[in-house]
């Protein structure tokens, strides 16, 4: 039945405006935002290979600590929360124990370190000691500071040819082209991803209270189990199909360059990020979205959810566009960055996985609401009352 | 006359306002929590105003028609004396009343911060970019009778501003503030003032269609 | 299992409204019909015998199965609510295929089943029509049609002819009985006539009590010897209305033939009148309330 029910909830939105728009606004997302840039094997000698973030600890390590003593000196804090400036000065406490971490940091008094145009850090300090101090700094200062664990991976210097000649091949046999694209591709839609699905929820629920419809569907046999997961995997389905239409067309382009440069595309490259990555994200926006507006009945879901999107996308922006962490909307804005990619690909897992599992969770508890109201209660009762006295008055 | 019109703000306010007051409200105390509000540059604080606060515009404006959708409350409605288009300038007037209010006590609040901007530039872009997002949604739903589509079309233009489709959008981009040519904000504000009007009109002229038994629905 | 729905004692308060007050009602299979003024618990009563509510207190079975067993229930009951409407870009077949499959119907069960159900209320050349092009009455019987998707032994369905004009209404009404030949159907309504043409057995309710249960006839019985009907000039007209409960009236020039309700012997000149359903009620409705 669930099946059957399916099929029918997918030719609703077939039938729905609103699916035509989010098709429309998806590929127009991706054609204005996707660059052309043709992928070029580096020539010695050029004069800028772009950024690198560096792995080299000593150089993380003294640019940070640069920052904090100076920042500490100013007794203000710079961070982005969620892309947004935001001045943090800490409490006399805070100061003083990130006094005393820089003191342990450089192995020298305060009054040494003030005085001192560049310290360093003391000898033999290990990387993982200078992350922990770095840690309770961040926590000192609140969220989006220079000192959280993704900062520190985000610290920039200039690319050499080796680099980007190394790059480059790392682009070419790591993610034989289409991998690195599909990763820039999945970074830019997944922007829209994080917010266009909660229109979907919210219709539906909306579509159920102004076409009078629930009564009836109320009293048929089928289990509330059964409708939700019906209903919730339709939307999943007509959000994900187009994207998965869209990628393929973004992978042609990619295998077109590939072939060109006389290496083998992943042909499914573009799919298999996508699942991954973005798949994720739907499903977890349309839950919550589904969730709120089964919950309220009204659009006010389709303002949270804008909250929730807003947060997500802001706060990568402070991190470089390389972020993942535990936010909704991971960002990888870069095409190429090989290595740091799949560095940082356990931690996309891991967030993909709690993401899809809240939804999962979401969607259950959203089955529950519906079976309470589907027994008169969650204020079904308000709605009788009303049919009860006559018109409401206007 | 006047306490007329007073019961019809009243009744607007309570029945129908109240929820999208709230959250408007949350939203400017929320924004302190993940955004500087004290000494920012004026290219700071037009992000604020431009990025954050235009949100605003959805927010109050879009609730104008939303009692109208209930068919049978919006034909009692039309068949009273006072004219539609009455109701429909109140509800209006009202909104841009609250977001006035809560752009002129968020500008305070930035002001009051020592942050680095005018004043009535401030009011400017901010009236501007939300008369222009809540008249494109009040439009959109107007036309279309579909209120999710309606807040899908202007939550879309924002995302389109800060996405690449910069060069596409000429003087109707959202965030001039920012980039110091605040004087194009005047192309908004007139689009979103037409928008707003342009809704009114087309609600009045076109209401969404009635089917039998008072549904409504398009035929 | 005997075709029969039983309510004991079954409370409902909507917060300190009491919408139902310790109802006990026996209803056979037929057609049975639950009078009342608006607002006189009609609605939560069948409401809470479809499982859309749940009563505070007191038990109900139908057909033998409680009614807190909601999957049963639902299984074996169909719905159509007074304002009966489906998503208006379905047509009329789109939508009878959905709630069949909520109804559990296999996708070879809907095939047999909707095009005999539709041609049954009459749709059945309008498989495409759109649910928000259709009039207040096609609606309805698309209404009928989908509460009958999955064969219920017991079809309850609330107002089903408010709103409705004279043509259809009497089709309507021919549905409905045609249905009741082998099941319970209840209707809810407060326009007599609809009682009078097809329901052998009735339930008056008056604000969540059972002001009376039992056949027409019996209705009748408790109201013979008290219709009367005279004519009265313009100016003893106000007079008896004051002191009778009139319930009909035709006004012939300066002079109104009326149609009244009455304990004793009134004035010379009425005529004593067999009752009609609609004097039966009011008598039953005001018998109490008199002042």
């Amino acid at each position: 039945m669930v099946f059957s029910l399916l099929g029918q909830e997918c030719k609703m939105w077939l039938k729905n405006v609103l699916f035509y728009a989010y098709f429309i606004v998806l590929v127009m997302f991706y054609i204005t935002q996707m660059d052309s840039s043709v992928l070029v094997k580096p020539a010695p000698g050029g004069d800028n290979y772009g950024i690198v973030y560096t792995t080299d600890e000593t150089a993380i390590m003294e640019h940070t600590l640069e920052n904090l003593v100076r920042e500490y000196g100013q007794r203000s804090f710079t961070t982005y929360p969620i892309g947004f400036y935001k001045e943090v000065i800490p409490d006399e406490e805070a100061m003083r124990r990130i006094g005393d971490i820089i003191s342990e940091i450089t192995g020298r008094t305060e009054a040494q370190w003030t005085e001192e145009e560049m310290p360093g850090v003391r000898e033999g300090l290990r990387f993982s000691e200078f992350q922990e101090a770095m840690a309770e700094v961040a926590g000192l200062i609140g969220p989006g500071s220079s000192y959280s664990a993704e900062s520190l991976r985000q610290t920039g210097i200039p690319m050499t040819y080796e680099q980007a000649l190394e790059e480059y091949e790392a682009i070419c046999e790591t993610d034989r082209v289409t991998g690195a694209y599909a990763r820039l591709f999945c970074d830019y839609v997944g922007i829209i991803l994080g917010i266009l699905p909660a229109f979907f929820g919210v219709a539906r629920v909306l579509l159920d209270r102004r076409s009078q419809a629930a009564q009836v569907l109320y009293t048929k046999s089928a289990s509330s189990a059964a409708v939700i997961a019906a209903r919730y995997l339709a939307m999943v389905a007509v959000l994900f199909v187009p994207v998965l239409i869209v990628a393929h067309f973004a992978a042609l382009q990619y295998i077109y360059v590939a072939k060109a440069l006389g290496v083998a595309p992943d042909y499914l490259a573009y799919a298999k990020y996508s699942v991954l990555w973005l798949l994720p994200t739907v499903l977890f926006v349309t839950a919550v979205s589904y969730l709120i507006a089964e919950l309220t009945e009204s659009v006010l879901s389709v303002l949270l959810c804008g909250a929730l999107w807003f947060g997500s996308v802001f706060m990568g922006s402070g991190m470089g566009l390389r972020f993942v962490g535990c936010n909704m909307i991971p960002r990888f804005n870069s095409a190429g960055a090989t290595e740091q990619f799949f560095s940082m690909l356990p931690e996309l897992i891991r967030n993909r996985l709690a993401y899809s599992a809240a939804a999962v969770f979401l969607v259950i508890v959203t089955g529950l609401i519906y079976e309470k109201k589907r027994r008169g209660g969650m204020g079904s009762g308000r709605k009788i009352r009303q049919n009860r006295t006559g018109k409401p008055a206007a | 006359m006047a306490e007329r019109y007073g019961r019809i703000a009243l009744v607007n306010l309570r029945h129908n306002l109240l929820p999208y007051l709230a959250a408007a409200v949350a939203f400017c105390l929320a924004a302190p929590l993940f955004m500087g509000t004290r000494n920012l540059d004026g290219v700071q604080s037009a992000k604020v105003i431009e990025m954050y606060l235009s949100f605003l515009g959805i927010i109050l404006l879009m609730p104008v028609f939303a009692p109208d959708m209930n068919r049978e409350i919006f034909d009692v409605v039309r068949s009273k004396k006072e004219s539609m288009a009455v109701v429909s300038l109140i509800r209006i007037a009202q909104s841009v009343f609250f977001l006035l209010l809560a752009g002129f006590g968020f500008l305070f609040y930035l002001k009051a911060g020592n942050c680095d901007f005018s004043m009535a530039e401030g009011m400017y872009a901010f009236l501007a970019d939300t008369c222009f997002l809540g008249g494109l949604g009040l439009a959109v739903f107007a036309v279309s009778d579909n209120v999710v589509f309606a807040y899908m079309i202007p939550v879309v233009y924002y995302i389109a501003n800060i996405g690449g489709a910069k060069k596409y959008l000429g003087k109707l981009y959202l965030f001039s503030m920012q980039a110091g040519q605040i004087r194009e904000k005047w192309i908004l504000l007139a689009a979103g003032v037409l928008c707003i009007v342009f809704a009114v009109w087309y609600h009045l002229t076109f209401p969404w269609p009635v089917t039998y038994n008072g549904r409504h629905g398009k035929q | 299992m005997k075709t029969e729905i039983v309510l004991q004692d079954i409370c409902k308060n909507y917060g300190k409204k009491q919408a139902l007050k310790h109802l006990n009602l026996t209803i056979p299979e037929g057609m049975f019909g639950l009078l009342g003024r608006n607002g006189a618990g009609k609605t939560t009563l069948m409401k809470i015998l479809v499982t859309l509510l749940p009563a505070d207190s007191g038990t109900a079975s139908v057909c033998g199965t409680d009614i807190r067993q909601r999957k049963e229930i639902r299984a074996m009951t169909g719905y159509l609510p007074q304002d009966f409407s489906m998503y208006g870009g379905m047509s009329v077949y789109e939508a009878m295929d959905y709630l069949g499959t909520l109804s559990g119907l296999s996708k070879a069960d809907r095939r047999e089943r909707i095009p005999l159900l539709l041609e049954q209320v009459n749709l059945g050349e309008n498989y495409r029509t759109r649910v928000k092009a259709m009039s207040g009455g096609m609606r309805r019987r698309l209404g009928i049609a989908q509460a009958l998707l999955n064969d219920p032994r017991v079809l309850i369905v609330d107002e089903p002819t408010a709103g409705l004009d004279p043509e259809e209404r009497v089709r309507f009404r021919n549905i409905l009985s045609d249905i009741a030949r082998d099941r319970i159907v209840i209707l809810s309504t407060h326009i007599v006539g609809d009682i009078e043409a097809t329901c052998e057995n009735i339930a008056v309710l008056d604000e969540g009590t059972l002001r009376f249960t039992g056949t027409v006839d019996e209705l009748l019985a408790q109201a013979a010897g008290k219709v009367y009907t005279a004519e009265v000039s313009k100016s003893e007209l106000e007079k008896v209305k004051r002191r009778y409960l009139v319930t009909a009236m035709h006004t012939k020039g300066s002079r109104a033939e009326i149609r009244f309700l009455s304990e004793e012997e009134p004035f010379a000149g009425a005529q004593k009148t067999e009752p009609d359903v609609e004097d039966a009620y009011m008598y039953l409705m005001n018998r109490r309330g008199e002042n």
